[in-house]
Order: structure tokens, then C-alpha cells, then sequence
């Protein structure tokens, strides 16, 4: 764990300590936490203790399981870092918005994509119900509006079928 | 994982996420998704209607490894992505416009702005090819321009300063007709019979220079002169009055001695001279070199409508 960075010259990482919204601690060398823009920032404003007011303890560990993952990457575990990744974005929408909303506060553009690609995935090939049904949206069409809109849009559905199913 | 306590009460929907955030997932799809996405809610589709943002960062990662997104619409010189299969973007002035595409026949494509529905416009709604039509004129019925067509399209289309187009003229008057006044000129995109493009040379076959009135009047105005040794040739393909059958020309900037080598040193005038490539409606070429006060014509020397060959340099 601790080979990650060798780029300290005495030997002693500089560590900075991240509380969540919960009020936790988690101490982190600063290599990994650099990852995310907001954190950067502030340490760059000689902040060592940062607290995180829009993230709660949950979420934040699983950033920083995240953080620690990415800051092992090199060339010889592409495959293990995409299999994590694959492993990460797992899990129900809601657990996904709160790492979207995170990712998105802290700024960590490589999760943030991962995130959204993962959403988008989700609504890829999906009929407006499934959709409506997976992601919460309520549907605020009168019967004429929305078949009016669906005209309108009926281009999209020339090349298939949309999938009903809600996972 | 912690489903178990979610399941209560308050669910998140996809409308708690910030307006960025939406159109930075959005932005994953293809316009087909997008456009069903918009279809259900009120919300959603102003969101995908008036976000050229959206659009911009679709494109970015769609083919942002294949062009310069970012300098779209600044200078003279406007590019563009088409996606032919689902619906077009233009980028003009940093804003992303829809146009429409209509195939004008299995070898020509109009491109031109405006679009009843923000994004959504297509090939089968913009009424310029009526069904009957467009297979008249295919030939081959419901056959739009395969994948691979319509990738490479994507891939480098880019749009010529909007000009006078001779041959297609009849074709725009239709178009003008039918949708009145236009921001700018439609672009025609003309591909070269019998030469497909491939995807490591995409270039091949596929041309979008139409023929401006200047370079017309050139073909039209001036003598053709043809090579003596040649002129008894009888010109079956092309013949030669109907020079109105031009479709596109390429320009050339290249020597005639570079082009001629053995002419080179023997030529009584070795100077450089510009050369052009004319495509007639049939499908066929014919270049030849602008002099002062005439052209010199070599059509008669491209064989079996063609005048390129694929060389492979990898072999010398």
C-alpha cells in the first residue's frame, strides 16, 4: 500500500486528514487525495485538515476506496483497475447519486465520468417508462402532450426496440 | 449494498441532480437515447432542446479523438459532425445548430440548418425527399447510406465557404421552394462512384467540393485544349459538349512536370500550373491544368472513369 509513491524525498509522506459530513476522520497521504480538484486546491491554500460538509462518512469511504485504487495505476494493472472499476459502480441508483453528487462536489473528474458513463448506461436502449420507472422521473405529460412529444421525437425509435426491463 | 434502508420513503430522482451534472450523463448517450430520454418529462426535454452544451460534449466524446471539437465555428472556416444515421449538428458561432440531411440520391447528400424540433432532426421528417423519391433515385429501396458511410461522414465532414453550385442548382431551387428563407447555404456532399471510402482512408471517394460558379465559368469559359497525340480519341464517356455535366471539382496545387514526368524538361512552358479535377454527374473524372486563357484538358486519359490509383508505398 505504502509503495505508491516514492516521490517524498525524507522518507515521511505528507498526510492530510479528510471529515466527513458524519464528523469521521480519515487520514490520507496526500498523493492519493490530490486526485480530487477541491481537496487540491485547498492544500495548495496550506489546509492539512479538510472538511467535507456535503459528504457523509458512507460515501467517503467508498471515494477514498476509490482514491487509493486509482493512485496505484500504472501500465501492468490496466486489467485489475477496470475490473475494480467495473465492481465499483455496482449498486442501486441511489447509492450512485450520492457518488455522483460527490465526485461531483469534490471535483474527481476520472470518477465523475466513470459515474456518468455508468448512468448513461443504465438509460441506453431503455424505453421512456423503463427510464421513468429506474430513475424516478415523474411523468408531467397530459396523454395529448405526451404523444405530441413522442411525434416529435419518433426518429429515435426508428431503429428498434426500446428494452422494458428496469435493470 | 445499503438497499435495505433506502427503501423508505424518499427516493432519489434523477431530476435532484444538478443541471451539469444531468447533461454531463446525458452527454454519454447517442442523440437516439437523448432524444428518448427527453420524452419523459416536461423538464427533460427543454433540457436536451436547449443545451448546445450537450451537444458540444456528445460530439467531444463521440469523435473528439477525430477532429478538433473546440475549434468548431470559429474563423471562416466552419466544421461541423453530422451524425447521418440519427441527426446533424452544426457548430456556428461556438453554438451547435441542427441541420437537416437529405440524401438527394445514393451519391449526394444536402445538408442545410433548420430543424422544426431543436435537435431532432433526421433524414425521414425533413420533407425534402419524399419516400417514393429518395428510392427512385437510390435505386436500391430503403437502403440509406450504409454505417460505415455515414462514420466516415462524421469523421471528417467540414464545410466549404457557402458558394453558387451550377450543377446542383435544380435541386436547390426545389430546396428553397420548400423551406423558404435559410441562415446559410445547404453543403453538398458529393461521393465519387465505384471509389469507397475505407476506414484507414477516408478521404477516398468521398468529396464536398462543390462546384463554385468561378470555378464554372473557368470549365465553361475557356477553350479545352486536349494533347495532339490523343485528340483522335474518340471521347465515348464524356462527351465532349456537355461540359454542364460537371458536378465538383478539386483543386490542385501541383506542377504539371511533377504530375507529367515525361514531360518533365521538355515542356515548352515549364511553369507551374494549377491544376483542377472535375467530377461529371456520371460519376466519372477528367483534370487537366488552368492556363491564362485555356485548359488543358486530359479527361480523355482517365480510363474507365477513373484517374487515381491506390499505390502502396509500404512496398518500395
Amino acid at each position: 500500500m505504502a509503495s505508491s509513491s516514492s516521490s517524498s524525498k525524507t522518507g515521511l509522506k505528507k498526510m492530510l486528514t479528510l471529515k466527513s459530513s458524519d464528523g469521521d476522520e480519515f487520514e490520507l497521504e496526500e498523493s492519493i487525495v490530490i486526485q480530487c480538484q477541491t481537496i487540491k486546491h485547498m492544500v495548495e491554500d496550506g489546509f492539512s485538515l479538510i472538511p467535507l460538509q456535503n459528504v457523509d462518512t458512507k460515501t467517503l469511504t467508498k471515494i477514498i476506496e476509490y482514491m487509493k485504487k486509482h493512485a496505484e495505476k500504472t501500465e501492468s494493472n490496466k486489467e485489475e483497475i477496470k475490473n475494480f472499476n467495473k465492481e465499483f459502480v455496482k449498486g442501486s441508483f441511489d447509492d450512485q447519486f450520492e457518488l455522483v453528487s460527490a465526485a461531483n462536489y469534490l471535483h474527481i473528474n476520472g470518477l465523475m465520468d466513470l459515474l456518468c458513463q455508468s448512468i448513461a448506461d443504465r438509460i441506453n436502449n431503455k424505453s421512456v417508462r423503463a427510464v421513468r420507472e429506474i430513475f424516478n422521473i415523474s411523468n408531467d405529460y397530459t396523454p395529448d402532450e405526451e404523444e405530441k412529444v413522442r411525434d416529435e421525437h419518433k426518429w429515435a425509435h426508428e431503429g428498434g426496440e426500446f428494452d422494458e426491463s428496469l435493470d | 449494498m445499503a438497499n435495505t434502508d433506502e427503501i423508505h420513503t424518499i427516493s432519489l430522482s434523477f431530476n435532484d441532480f444538478p443541471e451539469d451534472v444531468q447533461l454531463n450523463i446525458l452527454s454519454f448517450l447517442t442523440p437516439s437515447d437523448i432524444s428518448n430520454f427527453a420524452c419523459t418529462s416536461k423538464r427533460f426535454v427543454s433540457l436536451c432542446r436547449d443545451a448546445p452544451k450537450l451537444w458540444f460534449s456528445m460530439c467531444q466524446r463521440q469523435f473528439g479523438s477525430k477532429t478538433l471539437i473546440n475549434k468548431w465555428g470559429n474563423g471562416g472556416l466552419s466544421e461541423k459532425a453530422m451524425n447521418l444515421d440519427d441527426s446533424g449538428f452544426v457548430a456556428e458561432n461556438e453554438l451547435l445548430v441542427p441541420v437537416n440531411v437529405n440524401f438527394m440520391g445514393k451519391n449526394h447528400v444536402v445538408e442545410e440548418n433548420g430543424s422544426a424540433f431543436g435537435y431532432s432532426c433526421n433524414v425521414s421528417s425533413s420533407g425534402n425527399v419524399t419516400e417514393e423519391e429518395y428510392e427512385d433515385l437510390c435505386g436500391s429501396p430503403g437502403s440509406l447510406p450504409d454505417r460505415l458511410m455515414s462514420e466516415i461522414y462524421q469523421c471528417f465532414s467540414n464545410r466549404t465557404s457557402p458558394g453558387g453550385n451550377g450543377s446542383t442548382r435544380r435541386q436547390r431551387r426545389r430546396e428553397r421552394e420548400m423551406h423558404g428563407r435559410r441562415k446559410w447555404e445547404p453543403q453538398d456532399y458529393v461521393k465519387i462512384v465505384n471509389c469507397s471510402p475505407t476506414p484507414a482512408k477516408p478521404l477516398q471517394g468521398l468529396w464536398k467540393f462543390p462546384l463554385s460558379s468561378e470555378e464554372e465559368s473557368i470549365y465553361e469559359g475557356r477553350m479545352h485544349i486536349q494533347p495532339l497525340a490523343e485528340a483522335d480519341d474518340p471521347c465515348e464517356i464524356f462527351p465532349s459538349s456537355d461540359y454542364k455535366a460537371v458536378l465538383s471539382m478539386l483543386c490542385m496545387n501541383s506542377s504539371y512536370d511533377l504530375v507529367i514526368p515525361d514531360l518533365a524538361g521538355s515542356t515548352v512552358n515549364p511553369r507551374q500550373a494549377e491544376g483542377r479535377i472535375w467530377q461529371y454527374e456520371n460519376g466519372s473524372f477528367g483534370f487537366g491544368f488552368l492556363r491564362d486563357h485555356y485548359v488543358i484538358d486530359l479527361r480523355h486519359i482517365a480510363l474507365n472513369g477513373q484517374i487515381l490509383d491506390a499505390r502502396d508505398l509500404s512496398g518500395d
